[in-house]
């Protein structure tokens, strides 16, 4: 599992410690205590400068001592120092001391990026007992050691300038104080698909009021369409129980045939304007989750739309679910992935196809066992335990076979034995062969592509979107599930 | 007028405190966070900001997990550390958290709403409360013994700090230190101004009662030495991935250079091996697929080229999955590389050369290698290429509920 996995799930599991514990929260909680703020309105400017070698980050390009020897000639320095990891624990804790020690009254840190590092340092300067405003970072990571690894001089030269300017900029810095503002506890979800209605669900089981805004006239989304997993649970029972859940919950509040047409505010506190059923209603929230989910790309490619006998891997499995002889009869099987993906236009892995065709694979050859199935892939993607499916379906002679994306498969409409096929051209690179597989129907494993209005919410909302047009979360790794305008 | 709001929010503060602190007796919490990697530091975080009292447990002597050891992460190549490490203050400064470092469980009682957990804290041989963290007694310490936060690739001294941003930051002693084996040595004891080094320490049982507990105790790595393959623990320069983070980190062994564990040369040409451990059905093999290894080579390969852009790198695989968000433009990147072949093949090792340690990777690696390879890379596969590099993965999952809807509450819960 990638970090950040790790990290949704850990708040997934945070989120059911919530829901379970709802009753005491609060109850052993404690505040933090801080050291009371000095005025420092009638003192002098008394500047301390901490430079961090960041292990070897740092320090490998950058003359750390030269840039201190240099900050500790600045006007209003009255303290310079380096430190091997300023923001480790026991520096902090030194950086605190050292302002009540030596009065000092503005902080500049020479270090990494104040993204990640400074609200660690803005609570170090209340440790110390001065405003947390009265902080500078100096960027002499990114802005040198990385941009100009290969040009010490230049690069050291460069950190003390923008040290410099750094303690420039801290002398006219104002206290400034926080205080906290009103903020409506009522939850706004954006989508009524399986990860809308369990948001949903999530906020109102921790007693939050929500209100779940759907643009279909239904409750369930993609999971509609989807019966099975790969393991072989019901999806429709679940469904069906989620959405009695959330129906039934008194604090969910639901809308269907939704649009969204305006939203003001800001987190907190947001208004936005639906118009549902024929009606127009404002919604005050202060927080908003988008779960507008994804949709299957229409092929154009491979006779999609013009032959009956071409469909998508979630047409395949509505028409297995219904048990339509003409599919689960056919005598040969033909599945083609990353149709429409990991190509120019949409350079990206839709990351479900490859277990979908494996699953649809497995449930064909359980009704119909003489079945000829072939899956023409370019790398099988069945990360975690979805491996284990990969191999049963091998096992049940699936025919696996990789295609290069410049030798792609070609599709013919041919005859075999008075019958009318399609023909499948396509290379074998173990057997260094062209094959041709006569099919009956044939499968496109179609990408996943951003639902049709997420771009039309994203700029509602002021949200960012990725190049391949989803919703762009606000640090990769740990803040996987926010947005970056918090 | 600042300073008088300031004042009232302080008294206010501290009256809140006092109230909080004959509520919250010692041993009583909201939730208990077993494992101290980057999940449990998420989940403790997000339940104390909610309002809720929580013991976070760790077995190893800080917090952090595996993500502390990783170098950089992909795709956007953010150094891990420098992304981590502010939460580990975050979680050693947060009022609701209390971190439990060296600490395992030893039984859970009673059911949900209601647990009665016995944990045991390992001696540190040091009392957390008194140690500063200042390492004078590292620098005295006579012993030195391979470094586990660095893979076993560097020494450290029997007492040490886990790794420098370490929370808590104080030391611990491990069981190679000559007093806990013969009782020979007390040089720490004389050095430390803060007595905090206590050789006498026991096993300490802690009692806690908690309404729910999170378990996120993460992964171990595959041993290839286990199943004897590849070499691993009889070549030198033989490592697995995880050692290889510590051999491209800033703060590993040799400070950033990739050296050859055998002669501490920089390697030119260096083999990634993928799916070992996993994605087999063999005795000591797993069934699964870890899905990290594919984009965590990529990331190596990246950053290898980026230590020295002459490296030849090949990279052993069979399907590259490239199943996250920007994972396939990183494959691509790593792909177009000059003197980077990726190569569709399981790979065995042939031989290690004598004299000069190199690895040589066998000539034919079956019939799909060379229907596969550009006949240049059939010369070189010939040649010894120095390094040898594979991929750990995870076993023994804990069992989730069965269904994919609530796999983050494990059914025990």
């Amino acid at each position: 599992m990638d970090i950040p996995e790790s990290v949704m799930t850990a708040s997934g599991a945070g989120a059911l410690c919530g829901h379970l514990l709802q009753y005491r929260r609060g109850k052993l909680a404690r505040e933090r205590i801080y050291p009371p703020e000095r005025d420092v309105s009638e003192e002098e400017a008394r500047v301390g400068v901490f430079v961090c070698h960041c292990g070897a980050n740092i320090g490998r390009v950058v003359d750390v001592p030269s840039v201190v020897e240099y900050s500790s000639t600045l006007d209003n320095v009255v303290h310079a120092e380096e430190g091997l990891f300023v923001c480790s624990t026991d520096a902090a804790e030194q950086i605190a001391n050292t302002i009540r020690d030596k009065k000092i009254n503005r902080v500049v840190v020479a270090a990494c990026t104040p993204r990640t590092h400074e609200p660690l340092f803005r609570d170090t300067l209340r440790e110390g007992g001065i405003n947390q405003y009265f902080f500078e970072m100096a960027n002499i990571r990114e802005h040198c050691s990385w941009v100009h690894s290969k040009q010490k001089e230049e690069a050291t030269k460069k950190a003390k300038d923008i040290v410099r300017m750094s303690v420039a900029r801290t002398i006219h810095l104002e206290p400034l104080q926080e205080f906290d503002l009103p903020v409506n506890k009522t939850g706004l979800v954006v989508g009524g698909g399986l990860a809308g209605m369990t948001s949903a669900l999530a906020l109102a089981n921790q007693g939050f009021e929500v209100h779940l805004v759907e643009k279909d006239t239904e409750l369930g989304g993609m999971a509609r369409r989807i019966h099975t997993t790969l393991e072989g649970l019901d999806v429709q029972a679940y469904l069906s129980d989620l959405i009695r859940k959330v129906y039934q919950h008194p604090l969910i509040h639901v809308s269907h045939d939704a649009t969204i047409t305006d939203v003001s505010g800001y987190v907190g506190n947001f208004t936005t304007t639906v118009k549902s059923e024929g009606k127009v209603k404002e919604i005050r929230h202060g927080a908003a989750i988008l779960a507008t989910g994804a949709d299957e790309y229409k092929p154009t490619e491979y006779f999609y739309g013009q032959d009956d006998r071409v469909l998508t891997q979630l047409e395949l499995e509505e028409q297995i679910a219904k048990g339509e002889k003409s599919v689960i009869d056919s005598r040969s099987l033909v599945m083609i992935q990353c149709v429409g993906c990991r190509q120019e236009d949409r350079n990206y892995c839709a990351r479900v196809c490859c277990s979908q065709a494996i699953k649809n694979a497995l449930k064909l050859k359980e009704i119909n066992p003489e079945m000829d199935i072939a899956i023409l892939f370019r790398d099988m993607r069945t990360y975690g335990f979805a491996e284990d499916y990969y191999r049963q379906a091998a096992e049940k002679d699936v025919k696996f076979i990789r295609w290069e994306p410049d030798d792609k498969p070609q599709v013919e409409s041919a005859t075999e034995e008075g019958k009318p096929v399609l023909r499948i051209n396509v290379p074998d690179p173990i057997l260094g062969q062209r094959l041709a597989l006569d099919a009956d129907l044939l499968v496109l494993s179609a990408a996943v592509i951003p639902s049709k209005g997420s771009r039309e919410i994203a700029r509602l909302f002021k949200v960012p979107l990725s190049p391949d047009g989803f919703f762009q979360e606000a640090h990769v790794k740990l803040r996987p599930a926010y947005f970056r305008n918090d | 007028m600042a300073k008088e709001l300031v004042e009232k929010q302080l008294v206010e503060k501290e009256r809140i405190e006092k109230l909080c602190q004959s509520l919250a007796v010692s041993d009583f919490g909201d939730v208990m966070v077993v494992g101290g990697g980057i999940s449990g530091i998420q989940a403790s975080l997000d339940l104390a900001t909610a309002g809720f009292r929580v013991y976070l447990v760790e077995k190893s002597p800080t917090i952090g997990g595996k993500m502390a050891q990783l170098d950089k992460t992909f795709p956007t190549n953010d150094c891990s550390m420098c992304i981590e490490s502010p939460k580990f203050i975050e979680c050693d400064r947060h009022p609701n958290i209390e971190i439990l470092t060296y600490t395992e469980v030893d039984s859970v009682e009673g059911e949900a709403g209601d647990f009665t957990i016995t944990l045991t804290k390992k001696p540190r041989y040091v009392i957390e409360d008194k140690c500063t963290g200042c390492t004078v007694c590292v620098e005295y310490c006579p012993v030195q013994v391979p470094d586990p936060f660095n893979q076993d690739l560097s020494s450290n001294k029997a007492i040490h700090i886990y790794f420098s941003q370490a929370v808590p930051l104080v030391t611990y002693i491990d069981e190679n230190c000559l007093y806990l084996k013969d009782k020979k040595c007390t040089i720490c004891q004389g050095v430390c101004q803060n007595d905090a080094i206590d050789l006498h320490q026991e096993p300490e049982k802690v009692v806690v009662k908690v309404g729910a507990i999170v378990l996120s105790p993460g992964y171990e790595t595959f041993d290839p030495e286990l199943r004897d393959d590849y070499g691993y623990g009889k070549m030198e320069n033989v490592v697995t991935s995880l050692d290889f983070e510590r051999l491209l980190c800033a703060t590993g062994p040799h400070e950033g250079e990739i050296l050859r564990p055998s002669d501490k040369k920089h390697p030119h040409k260096i083999a990634w091996i993928h799916c070992v451990g996993s994605r087999e059905v063999i005795p000591g093999g797993n069934s699964y697929c870890s899905a990290v290894c594919c984009t965590y080579i990529q990331k190596q390969v990246i950053l290898a080229k980026d230590h020295d852009a002459d490296t030849q790198a090949f990279i052993f695989h069979n399907d590259i999955r490239s199943i996250g968000k920007d994972f396939e433009r990183f494959y691509q990147r790593a792909e177009k590389l000059p003197g980077v072949t990726f190569i569709r093949s399981y790979v065995s090792i042939g031989k290690e050369i004598p004299e000069t340690k190199n690895v040589i990777l066998p000539q034919t690696c079956g019939t799909w290698l060379i229907r596969s390879a550009s006949s240049s890379l059939r010369r070189d596969s010939v040649k010894p290429i120095p390094l040898i590099l594979w991929r750990p993965h995870a076993r023994e999952f804990l069992p989730a509920e069965p269904f994919w809807a609530r796999w983050i509450s494990p059914s025990r819960l």
